[in-house]
């Protein structure tokens, strides 16, 4: 007879349902796995071996078949031992007919009989509750990460003695019901600790407001990294959706760490020699890099010059779609990565630039500096700020700052009539996100306006190419004021915020 | 002497460029060039003055060195090739002790009876630093003087360039070969010597810069000027070896002050102390050459053309070739920023807090000024004024 019972599959943050097949019949006493198996879940067959023996399960001396269906996709990963044990548990009739139905199983099993947390069990769980699975059963370690999910009972069963006794209904075990903290606040950085930068700080939240990717250069010790992890906390806090899509990624990555669920925007800090895999994504088991851990979040780049150029320019494709399709020879995959990009450089390589008394650098060496950012990667960044070294005077002033919490209301309420003028647009959220022909449709400037920006941009050298970034910006600018339209101080302002470093 | 002679000192010419070997002092030890050419090394290494691994370098040089056809070659460049004992060697350079044994020259040698100026400075100047090169420059080029300089980046080269613009005649020293431009940044400001000035170098044609090299040009530099100017110099720097040099030579200094607290002042700061003249504009410095020297009666009549008198209390601010643009032109934000702006870069956001303006009309004065030439933006943010 052939038991059945269901499991889930991870395919980067997607999962799709797996039927794990188990049959009893007379014959060698061979233990036969099949379905496209990846090592790790052939491996399996030891462990679900020895972890029956060690329950007092000992197999039957017959010929016992597993299959995993669909057999035409790869499996891979431990998930699949806690399945495998169910539907061979059943099939010797240890556990009762119809105590499967409408549960999907997901752990691994230890040799002694215990079950151990997997990565990834998010998505499962979000993918059962799509399929309308009732019940989730899951190893203990991973109960608090599944129950984030509503409208699914989730059971954390310890190993395999309480899974038979739980399923033949001798022991009761209360689904996991703890609440998940979402909507947490930012803790560190916050703007009120940061004096002076008057001007920084309106960049940046000019450049939260509408998500537009910023490039910050400055001596070092200005501040920057500072700066740079106050953003997050000036950005909207993430909504209960982008809370569960931002904790699958991580659930996947294994980089969930006893949280049961990411609720604070993303701050990447990739060290300047992080690879190219390292940023994207992809290597020994097709992880999500250091882009899709950032989503939703900041992917902040100090030193940016300093980062090798293949892994600036993989960049490209993601700050253009928000999401990386990784192709290796098992396939491709494909992660979102929606983040706002904040790099952040010297001036120079001594890093003193244009204080001539301190900076040593010849032109050339400044010249070639700056060039090391290609031009395609800052065509992708809208905003460029000056971060100036503060003096002592202004670094023990006293007066009050402005909060971060402040500052995130009025960024609120610029993302709020983005939302607005954007409702029909599915895919694009944001003024950053606006294509030439938005840009056209929501960024009309009057007679007088459109001569004066003409003028500027001439004047200034601005090329046509950025002509669409300027636009995009001052929208951003207007909406911050809460003004319909592009007014000449949204213009001046978006010039002003728009030339690159190394344009001068 | 026979006429082959001079590609035997050709040959002995293009050894430079690889150390600063006394060429002179050993041509003159062995009893001519050609002689040197015809020696073996064990007879070489008897000479004062030659190592063993000179010897060597002599020995390894003349392998392959087909003399006439790089002598015909250097010709073909346009490149002309003067030793020290021809007629058309410069007087100034021959007086001084240590001279090169020969130059190679491109474009046209000042005539001896032309002043020469020589302008040195920083090459990462100030934006005072190149406005005052630039209108020294052309001032002098003005009164007819030749400018002299070593072609780099900053002060030189702008000091140069703005002597060919107002039309004026300027020489350039090299410390590679008369026909390598460096640095490449000055690629126009050399082509242009060619055809409105000269090019001099004492290193045969094709000698790649070397750090060894700069020093020793410095002297040359300073034996073709009758004053030496500073413009910035920070207090190690090339433009103080010249200096040294010119005082060794019997060459007035001149010196433009700076603010005493700009590392970019100290070395002319140093100077000051240590007696050089003070010069606030051409007119300072050609009344120097005047009072130093009896030999420029053209100048002479030049300077005494200009009322002195109105002279002295010209500064360089109000010299007509620098002239501020009508300031009426300015909105009242804009006059406002322009009085805080400074030559050295001040940070946009301390820009705006001294002038008091808020975020937008600063950010419109700034860029409007920027339009209108009144800043120029160093970096990202950083903004200097410009007159």
């Amino acid at each position: 007879m052939v038991s059945c019972v269901l499991s889930g599959g991870i395919r980067g943050i997607e999962c799709f349902l797996v039927r794990v097949e188990a049959d009893i019949s007379e014959g060698m006493p061979v233990f036969e796995l099949v379905g496209y198996l990846g090592s790790e879940v052939r491996e399996a067959r030891e462990r679900v071996k020895t972890a029956l023996k060690n329950s007092k399960r000992q197999l039957p001396l017959k010929h016992l078949t597993v299959n995993l269906a669909p057999a035409d996709i790869r499996k891979s990963g431990t998930g699949y031992d806690m399945p495998m044990a169910a539907a061979i548990l059943h099939a010797m009739g240890e556990i009762p007919q119809g105590s499967t139905d409408d549960t999907l199983f997901a752990g691994e099993l230890m040799l002694s009989g215990e079950f151990a947390a997997i990565n990834g069990i998010l998505p499962i769980a979000l993918e059962a509750k799509r399929n309308g699975i009732k019940r989730l059963i899951v190893p203990s370690g991973n109960a608090p990460e599944a129950s984030v999910v509503d409208g699914l009972s989730v059971y954390g069963i310890k190993d395999l003695t309480e899974l038979v006794s739980f399923l033949n209904g001798e022991t009761v075990i209360e689904p996991e019901k703890e609440p998940p903290v979402f909507f947490a606040e930012d803790s560190g950085a916050d703007l009120k600790y940061v004096n002076g930068q008057k001007l920084v700080k309106r960049g940046i939240e000019i450049a939260a407001a509408g998500m537009h990717n910023v490039l910050m250069v400055g001596p070092p010790g200005a501040g920057k990294s500072m700066l740079a992890k106050c953003i997050p906390g000036i950005l909207p806090l993430l909504t209960k959706e982008e809370c569960l899509e931002v904790s699958s990624i991580y659930s996947v990555a294994g980089a969930l760490n006893n949280r049961r669920i990411v609720s604070r925007r993303p701050f990447m800090a990739p060290h300047h020699t992080v690879t190219e895999t390292g940023m994207t994504g992809g290597g020994a088991g097709m992880r999500p890099g250091c882009i899709s851990l950032a989503h939703r979040g900041v992917l902040f780049l100090d030193e940016m010059p300093e980062f090798s150029r293949n892994a600036l320019e993989s960049l490209r494709q993601p700050l253009e779609d928000g999401r990386i399709t990784i192709t290796r020879y098992r396939g491709s995959l494909s992660y979102p990565s929606d983040f706002m990009l904040v790099g952040a450089m010297n001036p120079c390589p001594c890093g003193a630039y244009p204080d001539l008394s301190r900076c040593s650098c010849t032109r050339n060496e400044i010249k070639r500096y700056a060039e090391r950012l290609s031009r395609p990667l800052l065509d992708r960044i809208d905003i460029c700020i000056n971060v100036e070294r503060l003096e002592y005077r202004e670094m023990f002033n006293k007066s009050e700052n402005e909060s971060s919490a402040e500052v995130r209301k009025r960024v609120c309420a610029a993302h709020s009539l983005q939302q607005e003028r954007f409702r029909d647009m599915p895919g694009v959220y944001f003024n950053s996100q606006m294509s030439p022909g938005d840009i056209k449709r929501f960024c009309a400037l009057n007679e007088e306006e459109e001569q004066f920006l003409c003028k500027m941009a001439e004047g200034l050298g601005i090329s046509a190419r950025t002509y669409h970034k300027v636009l995009r910006v001052a929208r951003t600018i207007a909406d911050l004021s809460g003004l319909a339209d592009i007014t000449m101080d949204c213009l001046t302002e978006s010039l002003f915020f728009n030339r690159m470093y190394g344009s001068q | 002497m026979r006429n082959d002679d001079i590609l035997y000192d050709y040959w002995w010419a293009s050894l430079g460029g690889n150390y600063n070997i006394p060429l002179c002092r050993i041509a003159f030890e062995a009893g001519g060039t050609r002689r040197l050419y015809n020696m073996d090394r064990k007879q070489l290494v008897k000479l004062r003055g030659v190592s063993e691994k000179l010897a060597g370098l002599i020995a390894e040089h003349r392998e392959g060195f087909d003399k006439a056809s790089e002598y015909s070659g250097c010709l073909e460049k346009g490149i002309s090739f003067i030793p020290f004992y021809s007629a058309r060697f410069p007087e100034r350079l021959r007086k001084i002790s240590g001279h090169p044994f020969a130059i190679f020259v491109k474009g046209e040698l000042p005539s001896d009876d032309r002043p020469c100026v020589a302008i040195i400075g920083a090459r990462d100047c100030s934006e005072y630093g190149r406005r005052t090169a630039d209108e020294l420059g052309s001032a002098l080029a003005g009164y007819d003087i030749c400018v002299v300089s070593g072609m780099a980046l900053g002060i030189d080269g702008t000091a140069q360039t703005a002597c060919l613009n107002a039309g004026g005649y300027s020489l350039g020293i090299l410390g590679c070969g008369a026909d390598v431009c460096y640095p490449e940044a000055n690629r126009e400001l050399y082509d242009r010597l060619c055809l409105q000035g000269g090019i001099i170098s004492e290193y045969g044609p094709g000698t790649r810069p070397k750090a060894c090299l700069f020093p020793a040009r410095n002297r040359i530099i300073s034996a073709f000027s009758d004053v030496v100017v500073v413009v910035e110099a920070r207090l190690r720097s090339g433009t103080c070896i010249t200096v040294d040099m010119a005082l060794e030579q019997g060459k007035d200094v001149a010196v433009v002050p700076g603010r005493i607290t700009d590392p970019l002042s100290a070395g002319c700061i140093r100077l000051l102390k240590q007696g050089a003249v003070p010069v606030a504009s051409a007119e300072d410095i050609v009344s120097l050459i005047v009072s130093s020297y009896n030999e420029y009666p053209g100048l002479l009549n030049k300077a005494a053309g200009t009322d002195r008198q109105e002279d002295d209390n010209k500064d360089i601010k109000d010299s007509p070739a620098s002239a501020p643009a009508e300031e009426t032109s300015l909105s009242p934000e804009e006059r406002r920023l322009f009085g805080v702006l400074d030559y050295y870069a001040k940070s946009a956001d301390k820009l705006c807090d001294e002038s008091g303006l808020g975020i937008p009309e600063f950010m419109n004065a700034v860029m409007q000024l920027k339009i209108k030439g009144f800043v120029k933006e160093l970096g990202k943010d950083c903004f200097v004024r410009v007159l």
